[in-house]
């Protein structure tokens, strides 16, 4: 039998990390995230890893991206404040091609706002917070299970396509604590990034083989090549050559949009005869779980959808749900973000209904269930 | 089945470590699931301090309180934030020298505060009192579980400390457990 346990979601994801192998972290300790640091200071050195506090969020993921060019799989944790400071650092891995993970425990904003209480208030600054056209990969845990699964998962598809993935948190999962068993070691899967077969004399650093995923050696293996946050050509140097800047940006988009339609993580609920629709994430998909069963169980045809990935948006898992509904309901702990994705897509299939909670508390089942009688009429 | 304990009071209380031992004992004693959430505020001491617990049969959907079965109140904000999340039929204990004002059917009052510095010379352990209280009352967390859960937070002279007190609320539990007042004597009395 498996060993069952009672963990906390931030201990989740450092389960997961460790269970993912990684190697560094460097944060600065801020509400709600802290345990995830407490926890690699105390896990990584018995593990010949290594932790860092850092001076501030910018050198925290300064230091990840040094490390993760060294080989190490790295990771910082850290909530809205630190994660505004680090937006920089992000659109450098992008460039760069940096794997490494980011965890964002969401707490109520903007500025220092409520640290103890939850809030869905990043889901667009994890999208577009930092400068420049770059793709992103945001993950969304919404039990303590998902947030070692999902934590594995940031550190494969890191490693798969060299990018920064965000694991989006939120306070209400991450101080949660439930019973669970997780998998042993040899049920994981671990990707690691791609390395070059060709010798250091003739490696091209930035060429596509193919996959969009240029191989990538560690500092220290011999290999010579250039990082820098430039636009630059296959060799790694600075270039501002229209046919050269152009595929470049356009490659990096491509290497994640090519695997679009393996990238539609949701789970649905409920959803074989229903005509009004929930899409949610995070704590807030529990809460629309919760009430999909009393409006079922009142005889009401409505189900869920909960998003596991939120960026790249799951376009086609979420169209199909829209040609069988006649509405969609959206709740969210902010103003209306995942809803903006929601009503893109959605060009005129359905009813897009939006329910938004600021105060810094979690949308309960009960205000779930009023809204769907609301639209029930 | 799902049965919701909520303990609130006040930063320093050790209201949360309450909820991480009941949770603890009966993740690891009892076929069930359980989902332990907390609330606090920024202020270490003083602030807003609350623990609940979720615990049922099935696969918990959502985490956070539908409505409490049971409610520990060890501070009279803290009462008064969660007494209109009891279930009609829910049992509230409370800390009768913190709170002062509560009117509720079903209520059991026990100065965990005084006894805890009346009979330990230490109010830091109220909260191992009630633990014991709550222990007795609630079905799903046996007192051998709740004892190891206790025994993996402390060591030496406080696991002692706070086992006695643990073991004085049981006992304490033993003894008042259908003693309550009922809704019709605090209508009488207004």
């Amino acid at each position: 039998m498996k060993k069952t346990e009672l963990l906390q979601g931030n201990e989740a994801c450092v389960k997961g990390a460790l269970a993912a192998d990684c190697r560094f972290f460097a944060a600065y300790p801020i509400t709600p995230s802290s345990e995830i640091a407490h926890r690699m200071a105390y896990e990584l050195p018995r593990r010949c890893g290594i932790f860092i506090q850092a001076e501030d969020e910018i050198a925290s993921l300064g230091a990840v991206i040094g490390a993760s060019l060294a080989g190490a799989k790295s990771m910082t944790a850290t909530s809205g404040p630190g994660f505004s400071l680090m937006q920089e650092h992000i659109s450098f891995a992008s460039i760069a091609e940096v794997p490494c993970v980011i965890v964002n425990v969401m707490r109520g904003g903007p500025s220092t706002g409520v640290p103890t209480h939850p809030s869905q208030g990043d889901v667009m600054q994890a999208r577009w917070g930092a400068h420049g056209d770059h793709p992103i990969i945001v993950l969304a845990p919404s039990s303590v299970a998902e947030c070692f699964s999902l934590t594995v998962e940031a550190f494969n598809l890191s490693e798969k396509y060299r990018t920064p993935v965000i694991v989006l948190s939120d306070e209400f999962i991450a101080h949660l604590r439930e019973k669970v068993s997780l998998p042993s070691s040899d049920e994981i899967e671990l990707v690691e990034r791609p390395k070059p077969a060709e010798p250091p004399e003739v490696f091209v650093p930035y060429r596509d083989p193919g996959t969009g995923v240029p191989p990538m050696p560690s500092f220290g293996e011999g290999y010579r090549y250039h990082v820098t946050g430039l636009c630059h050509d296959e060799r790694g140097y600075p270039t501002t050559r229209a046919d050269e800047v152009e595929p470049f940006i356009r490659r990096l988009f491509h290497k994640i949009s090519r695997d679009l339609d393996k990238l539609q993580w949701g789970e649905t609920y409920y959803t074989e005869d229903s005509t009004l629709n929930i899409i949610a994430f995070g704590s807030v998909a529990r809460a629309g779980l919760t009430a999909v069963k009393t409006a079922r169980a009142k005889g009401m045809k409505v189900g869920l959808l909960k998003l596991l990935i939120l960026f790249p948006f799951m376009r086609r898992k979420v169209t199909q749900l829209m040609e069988s509904s006649t509405t969609i309901l959206v709740p969210e702990m902010n103003m209306g973000q995942i809803s903006r994705e929601v009503k893109r897509v959605n060009q005129g299939r359905c009813h897009v209904e939006t329910l938004n909670r600021v105060a810094h508390e979690p949308i309960m089942p009960q205000e779930i269930m009023h809204k769907i009688e609301e639209i029930y009429g | 089945m799902r049965y919701e304990i909520g303990i609130a009071g006040s930063g320093g209380q050790g209201v949360i470590l309450m909820g991480v031992i009941l949770a603890k004992a009966i993740a690891t004693s009892q076929e069930l699931f359980v989902a332990q959430t907390q609330r606090f505020d920024p202020a270490v001491r003083g602030g807003k301090a609350e623990s609940s617990l979720v615990i049922s049969d099935e696969e918990i959907d959502y985490q956070g309180i539908l409505g409490f079965d049971l409610l520990l109140a060890l501070s009279q904000e803290g009462c008064g934030r969660n007494i209109e999340k009891l279930k009609k039929e829910a049992l509230l204990v409370m800390d009768s020298e913190l709170v002062k004002e509560a009117i509720w059917g079903k209520i059991l009052k026990i100065p965990f505060t005084k006894i805890a510095r009346e009979s330990f010379n230490d109010e830091r352990v109220a909260n191992m009192i009630a633990l014991g209280v709550l222990t007795e009352l609630c079905e799903y967390t046996p007192s051998s579980a709740v004892k190891a859960s206790i025994s993996s937070e402390f060591k030496g002279e406080t696991l002692n400390l706070n086992l006695s007190a643990f073991q004085k609320g049981i006992e304490m539990a033993k003894g008042q457990k259908f003693n309550f007042e009922t809704a019709e004597e605090e209508e009488g009395e207004i």
